[in-house]
């Protein structure tokens, strides 16, 4: 076997596209006046999440074809952004 | 009536000189976009301005606008160059660029809203939300570019996989490089290679069986020197973005009175 397993080829090219997607939107949700748009970014966080671990409990199949990073990565950043859209969901009072 | 078009002309110049200094500003903070020279701009424009209504400058005036654009000169330069330095350093890929960029974008316009903290809060405790809302924007700030970079890196690693063989119909070449001639040469060769593999301080990428440790610390390492060199370059983009506005606005004021 020189590939990963196909489910695990696509959650981690997910992995990477939602990471990015939600990084794009919370980007856009820190801008001033935009604040309401987090309201839909905290719980898009959630994605990138839910595949990162889905894929490194499911890397064990497969662990010398399969890299953790990207996995790892849509963990850390979607916590990491979950929280940073939930702060400024409070900064902004919900609205700005 | 008469218009005095050198006058229409000159001031027109030197309003667009103006609109440089925030657009320089501006630029800087964003990728692509050229901020330094748009900054340097600004002295050169007003300058102009004046020179096309007739009015003397004065040497001193003169050589703070070339020192000026000899400084953007060298922002530009370090602007193009620090981000290779950067990768080449902290041996990161571009996905790690990527996502300080999208790290500094979000501390940036996140710590721009702390300001509201200090505005919503009651007189008694207005001082200390201004020092946490400072403190606050400056970790956000400076932490934001490090983490991008950080989660960049780590989303870019991959797996290595060996070439696949040759098809088993096809010839082997048919002439094969010359050995070397004798020992010395052979050890010359292999040691120039370990130059080579040992020119960038860290090692290569972890393969996917290395501990999670070592993945995290050799992505957290590319993230940290790609997130300081953002940083850097943007800092310096932006404080010449500051002091081109000032020499524009000394050699406006110094100027106008003295000849108005």
């Amino acid at each position: 076997m020189t590939e990963a397993p196909m489910p695990l080829k696509h959650l981690t090219r997910w992995s990477r596209i939602t990471l990015l997607l939600t990084a794009t939107v919370v980007l856009v949700a820190m801008a001033p006046c935009f604040g309401f748009i987090n309201w839909g970014a905290a719980p898009l966080c959630l994605v990138p999440c839910t595949l990162g671990t889905i894929g490194l409990v499911k890397r064990g199949r497969a662990p010398e074809l399969t890299h953790p990073g990207p996995f790892l990565a849509a963990l850390i950043g979607g916590l990491l952004m979950l929280v940073t859209s939930l702060l400024r969901l409070i900064v902004g009072l919900g609205v700005m | 009536m008469n218009i005095d078009w050198l006058a229409v002309t000159g001031w027109s110049v030197i309003a667009l000189g103006l609109c440089c200094i925030p657009t320089g500003v501006i630029c800087s903070l964003l990728p692509i976009l050229p901020g330094p020279p748009i900054s340097a701009l600004a002295p050169l424009l007003v300058a102009a301005g004046f020179v096309i209504m007739g009015t003397p400058l004065g040497g001193w005036m003169w050589a703070l606008v070339v020192i000026t654009i000899g400084i953007g000169i060298v922002v530009t330069v370090i602007d193009a160059v620090a981000p290779l330095l950067g990768r080449k350093l902290g041996r990161s890929s571009k996905s790690a660029m990527v996502g300080a960029y999208y790290g500094l974008g979000i501390g940036l316009l996140f710590s721009m809203q702390l300001g509201g903290l200090a505005g919503a809060s009651s007189l008694a405790t207005v001082g200390l939300s201004i020092l946490l809302s400072a403190v606050l924007g400056a970790m956000l700030l400076f932490l934001g570019p490090l983490l991008g970079g950080f989660i960049g890196e780590l989303a870019s690693m991959r797996v290595e996989l060996p070439d696949p063989l040759p098809p088993p119909d096809e010839e082997p070449p048919a002439e094969l490089p010359p050995p070397a001639e004798d020992e010395e040469a052979a050890q010359d060769e292999a040691g120039s290679a370990d130059d080579e593999s040992t020119d960038a301080l860290m090692p290569p990428p972890p393969t996917a069986t290395a501990p999670l440790g070592r993945i995290l610390l050799r992505a957290a390492w590319a993230g940290i020197a790609q997130g300081i060199g953002l940083l850097l370059t943007t800092g310096a983009k932006v404080a010449y973005g500051t002091f081109a506005g000032v020499a524009s606005l000394i050699v406006l004021t110094v100027v106008l009175l003295a000849n108005f």
